[in-house]
């Protein structure tokens, strides 16, 4: 019987076959092209802008004059941009697809009436999605890591490549915190686009919540600082650290995000009424 | 086979299941491929299944009758685990556990959905994914016991209704089961699609599968069922052999239904109401009327009703059917 082994090899078949669903759709296939196109994008505008093609200007001040065109600097251009709205949205909707979506479709009742506990199903999906999630971040990493080592010129020290590399490493941590919360998220909604404006509604409401802690924190009412770090939007985006310095609460924070959001998606997942 | 309170208990009607080898009469859990016991199931106020007992015997076909909204859909969703259930026990083969007991179950619930944008095939390969290691490997026969193989390939979005259909019977066919459970398994075919899953079911139960299959298709279910079990308003009110119900319900006098037909429908209705063990059943057909005669052959009551001055164009004893017995049942129900 499968559930002898909870994460034996029928988990690591379902992991493939949700893994297979997500590549076999325009939506996973389409954040794959993305992850590798930005980096390239990003490289042909920063070449673009050293080489004095490029009239934009920012203050007053040509951007080319800003832009320090180092191979390190660049990768970490590479790594906002990816982690930049865009691809983020697209982790938001294919998780969503997978929970949300198969429940409005009533795929996911065929799945649920088979010899499986509910919470392995639901961490198979996960699994699924950090598998895209890594391959994603290995796709960008691949075609933006040669470009920048090869093609840019200008001295770059082995630490600062480890920060950036790091940085990079810890991108995939927050995809693990937003994905997480995007099956949070989904357990309460049976449509992408419900899921969407419930997660984007949610950071929007955690970035109001940080301000107000700001605030406070300025007023001295109580410190804030710890308490902000470990709010959801801030743990989020733990990867920024690479360029301002690491914040070891935002890593506590984004671990108390995934681990909370997935306890609490698949206590409801287990509860669930399936129709 | 015995019938406990000699048939009829008001309006319900049970017969013994024990109809594997039990001597004593009393069907042992493991005879049983489901056994239900005191299932109940609120939605807030509303209670869509109440104590609900019921006993599927192991390598027979059980047909699961009851009108829309009767709560079968419900029963079989808390049978599956989709649903939780507010009270009662559920067992599979002598197996509670909300998941173990899945294990050898394949099922259809109500229309099959797809993954649209990949095959068939595609698609039974990514729920034989989710079944125990030792029940792979059946994608091809599956497909081939339902006839699509040579469309295996194609994406699903280019399926008609009747192919989705066959292919859920396939997927629900994935691991070779010991158990089917099927919720209108013929929605939305045509004849021919019908008549190949009615054969379908046939041969499956010759190879020994139980098959549980819920229709509101009453000639379908007396055409392949061994077993019935008849759901109104969420509560059993009959279970039992098909050919027992039926006995059961025309009686120990061997009561018959008569189809008559006139030119003055309501003056065959009132004539027939006032003849002694007759009693007119509910309307089916709005051109003839139906009967059901306790005492009276066909011959007598065609004698009766002439004597009283009503005129005749039709008669016609029907054989007896679950779809009667369905109405009888439904009738007394409403009346209760």
């Amino acid at each position: 019987m499968a559930t002898t082994n909870p994460i034996g090899g029928v988990f690591w078949r379902m992991v493939a076959a949700e893994l297979r669903k997500l590549l076999s759709r325009a939506s996973g296939l389409v954040m794959l092209g993305i992850s590798v196109l930005l980096p390239i994008l990003v490289f042909a505008l920063a070449k673009a802008v050293e080489s004095g093609g490029a009239t934009v200007s920012a203050n007053g001040q040509p951007v080319s004059s800003l832009l320090t065109l180092e191979g390190p600097k660049l990768l970490g251009y590479m790594l906002t941009a990816r982690n930049f709205f865009v691809l983020p949205l697209f982790l938001v909707m294919v998780s969503a697809q997978l929970v949300a979506e198969e429940r409005a479709t009533f795929t996911l009742r065929a799945l649920l009436a088979l010899p499986n506990a509910r919470w392995r199903v639901l961490l198979a999906k996960y699994t699924a999605l950090l598998c895209l999630a890594s391959l994603s971040i290995a796709g960008s990493l691949g075609v933006g890591g040669p470009l920048c080592f090869v093609f840019v010129e200008g001295p770059a020290e082995m630490a600062a490549w480890q920060g950036v590399a790091m940085g990079w490493v810890a991108s995939l941590a927050s995809d693990a915190g937003l994905i997480a919360l995007t099956l949070l998220v989904s357990t309460f909604s049976s449509s992408v686009a419900g899921v969407l404006v419930g997660v984007i509604l949610g950071l929007m409401a955690d970035l109001a919540i940080r301000g107000l802690l700001k605030i406070a924190g300025m007023l001295q009412l109580f410190p804030t600082d710890q308490l902000a770090a470990l709010m959801p939007g801030r743990a989020l985006a733990a990867w920024e650290g690479y360029a301002d310095g690491w914040d070891p609460w935002a890593f506590v924070g984004l671990a108390a995000l995934t681990i909370g959001c997935l306890a609490l998606a698949t206590l409801r997942f287990e509860r669930e009424d399936v129709l | 086979m015995r019938m406990p309170g000699g048939g009829h208990l008001g309006t319900r009607i049970y017969t013994d299941l024990s109809l594997t080898a039990s001597d004593n009469g009393v069907a042992l859990a493991t005879d049983l491929a489901i056994s239900v016991t005191g299932l109940t199931r609120r939605f807030g106020a509303r209670v869509a299944v109440q104590s609900l007992d019921l006993r599927v015997p192991a390598g027979t076909v059980y047909g699961f009758l009851g009108p829309n909204g009767s709560g079968k859909t419900t029963a079989i969703r808390c049978i599956l685990g989709l649903l939780r259930a507010d009270a009662g026990q559920i067992s599979i083969f002598g197996e509670s556990d909300p998941v173990r007991r899945l294990d050898g179950v394949g099922a259809i619930i109500e229309t099959p959905r797809f993954y649209s944008w990949l095959s068939g095939r595609a698609n039974l390969e990514i729920c034989e994914a989710y079944l125990p290691e030792h029940r792979h490997g059946q994608v091809n026969e599956a497909l081939e016991r339902v006839g699509l193989a040579s469309r295996g390939d194609d994406k699903v979005s280019g399926y008609s209704l009747g192919m989705q259909q066959r292919l859920g019977i396939a997927r629900a066919l994935l691991g070779r089961p010991r158990l089917l459970v099927l919720d209108e398994p013929t929605n939305g075919l045509d004849p021919q699609g019908m008549r190949d899953v009615r054969e379908l079911i046939r041969r499956l139960a010759q190879e020994g599968l139980t098959v549980f299959i819920s229709s509101h298709l009453l000639s379908e279910i007396q055409a392949v069922a061994d077993t019935v079990g008849i759901v109104l308003k969420g509560r059993r009110v009959a279970e039992g052999r098909v050919s027992e119900l039926l006995r059961a319900s025309a009686g120990e006098s061997g009561a018959v239904e008569i189809e008559l037909g006139g030119p003055d429908l309501d003056a065959i209705r009132r004539a027939a109401t006032g003849l002694d063990g007759v009693s007119v059943l509910p309307e089916t057909d709005p051109s003839r009327v139906i009967v059901r005669s306790e005492r009276l052959p066909a011959s007598e009551l065609n004698r009766a009703l002439v004597t009283q001055g009503v005129a005749l164009d039709a008669l016609s004893v029907r054989a007896a059917s679950l779809e009667s017995l369905f109405l009888s049942l439904t009738e007394s129900e409403e009346v209760q």
